[in-house]
């Protein structure tokens, strides 16, 4: 028997659209990642410093958004300060500012004394390298152009060994860089969010205790936010996602029962 | 609301393709394109070329110059008579980056990993875990010594083995695959489709 392919994105689409709709939530139990990069981030202390490197396209951001605002959220009710920027990717510039700018409206914290947005800077991993020996011969300004010399973070930061955790939000293989030019060359404790299909990758790092935490995928952010106490876009997408997840599984097994029974005859 | 509605409707043109390929799709997959590439452009053109080499210049710092004719000497590339000239840059591209990344990439992905392995250990189910891992990797890299092996009884079973821990291992990353992509949909419909409808 054939199944037009056209059916198969109609029932998926229904089967995505109906949970969202009618607003139904499932319970979220978070997984040992999680609950590292949780304890991870509650760690730090009031005034301490954490980088935050955003290395993704906006094609991802349903899966990685959502950490973003967690996570923002999370440092910012622990008065840390963040230094957000996005050295190995330069096409998340302006969302990435508007997600720190929103996230910060709604804890009061003020840009450029709370957080810094520095935006993209050529170089990639000669970058790296460098913000290990001096940060501002690889930022001088701020995404906004506002001079870093004449702000507080001049004062608090040298080298990006400074800062107390460095959390890499990602699609790709930019955690292996940073793990590689920042975690190991300079000590920087570690934690990472990614994409489902990375996390796979990632259990090694995680396993190792080169990562101190990870968030995998939307069902990553939905636990974190479980977490959190925050019902975000990851927990409000988890029962659309378990509903596709049963209609795929149920065409694996059809698809295989169509096979064998096909070999049989 | 304009903007929004733009996105539905270019939403709906990429979507067109599950029915078939036709000219809404084509039209919107060269718009992402084009402005990809102008947006990664402009980004360049701001944050490296202006900020990086002119501003610098601007100021009387002349140590960018070198650096500066060399990522120009890339322009090269485009006649084919002085195309040859481009590979200068290129070998000062690629010595550096052998360079910065061999040694700690090594350390990185190799050394802390084999170290972890030992370390660590804190009970009977992590030791079974740990054993699992070595069985696993070992096997797997085996799979792969296709001169070494000599198909003898052992050679099968123990290559076996790593293809039944790689089938795993795809099986796994296949699940987190569909995760990841019902993820998008999951976005599109509900911060784009559910708003108008």
């Amino acid at each position: 028997m054939k199944i037009k392919r056209q059916y198969i994105y109609a029932v998926l689409f229904i089967s995505v659209v109906i949970p969202l709709a009618t607003g139904l939530t499932f319970k979220v139990r978070p997984g040992p990642p999680v609950k590292k990069f949780y304890s991870a981030v509650n760690g730090l202390n009031e005034g301490d410093y954490a980088a935050v490197t955003l290395s993704y396209d906006p094609s991802t951001k349903a899966e990685l958004n959502p950490m973003v605002i967690a996570l923002c959220g999370h440092l910012f009710s622990r008065d840390v300060k963040i230094i957000m920027m996005n050295p190995l990717n330069n096409s998340i510039g302006n969302l990435g500012y508007e997600l720190i700018t929103r996230a910060a409206s709604l804890y009061g914290k003020k840009e450029n004394d709370d957080y810094y947005f520095l935006g993209y800077v050529p170089g990639e991993k000669s970058a790296l390298q460098n913000m290990g020996e001096d940060f501002y011969s690889v930022y001088s300004k701020t995404f906004m152009k506002a001079e870093l010399k004449d702000l507080p973070l001049y004062r608090d930061i040298k080298t990006i060994a400074d800062a107390k955790m460095l959390i890499d939000i990602s699609d790709g293989n930019s955690t292996v860089d940073l793990l590689t030019y920042v975690n190991t060359k300079y000590g920087v404790p570690m934690a990472a969010g990614t994409t489902a299909i990375m996390a796979g990758e990632y259990y090694t790092y995680l396993n190792s205790g080169q990562l101190l935490g990870m968030l995998g995928g939307l069902r990553g952010a939905a636990e974190y936010e479980t977490m959190l106490g925050v019902n975000g876009k990851g927990r409000r997408g988890m029962a659309a996602q378990t509903f596709a997840h049963i209609l795929v599984l149920l065409l694996v097994l059809a698809g295989n029962i169509e096979y064998f029974s096909g070999r049989r005859k | 609301m304009i903007l929004d509605l733009i996105t539905l409707a270019l939403i709906i043109c990429i979507f067109s393709f599950l029915f078939k390929d036709n000219p809404f799709f084509k039209f919107t997959e060269r718009l992402l394109v084009g402005v990809s590439a102008g947006y990664g452009f402009l980004i360049i053109i701001r944050d490296g070329f202006l900020a990086k080499f002119v501003d610098p210049l601007r100021t009387g710092d002349l140590s960018v110059i070198i650096p500066g004719l060399l990522g120009l000497m890339f322009v090269f590339t485009l006649f084919r008579r002085t195309a040859f000239l481009a590979k200068y840059p290129l070998a000062f591209l690629l010595g550096t980056g052998a360079g910065m990344e061999i040694g700690p990439r090594i350390e990185t992905s190799i050394i802390k990993q084999i170290s972890a392995m030992g370390s660590h250990v804190s009970g009977p189910v992590e030791i079974i875990n740990r054993t699992v891992l070595f069985i696993s990797a070992l096997s797997s890299l085996y799979y792969f010594l296709f001169a070494v092996r000599k198909n003898t009884k052992f050679d099968r079973f123990f290559a076996g083995t790593g293809i039944v821990f790689m089938m795993i291992a795809f099986g796994a990353t296949f699940g987190y695959t569909v995760m990841s992509r019902i993820s998008l949909l999951i976005d599109i419909i509900d911060s784009v489709v559910l708003r108008f409808f």
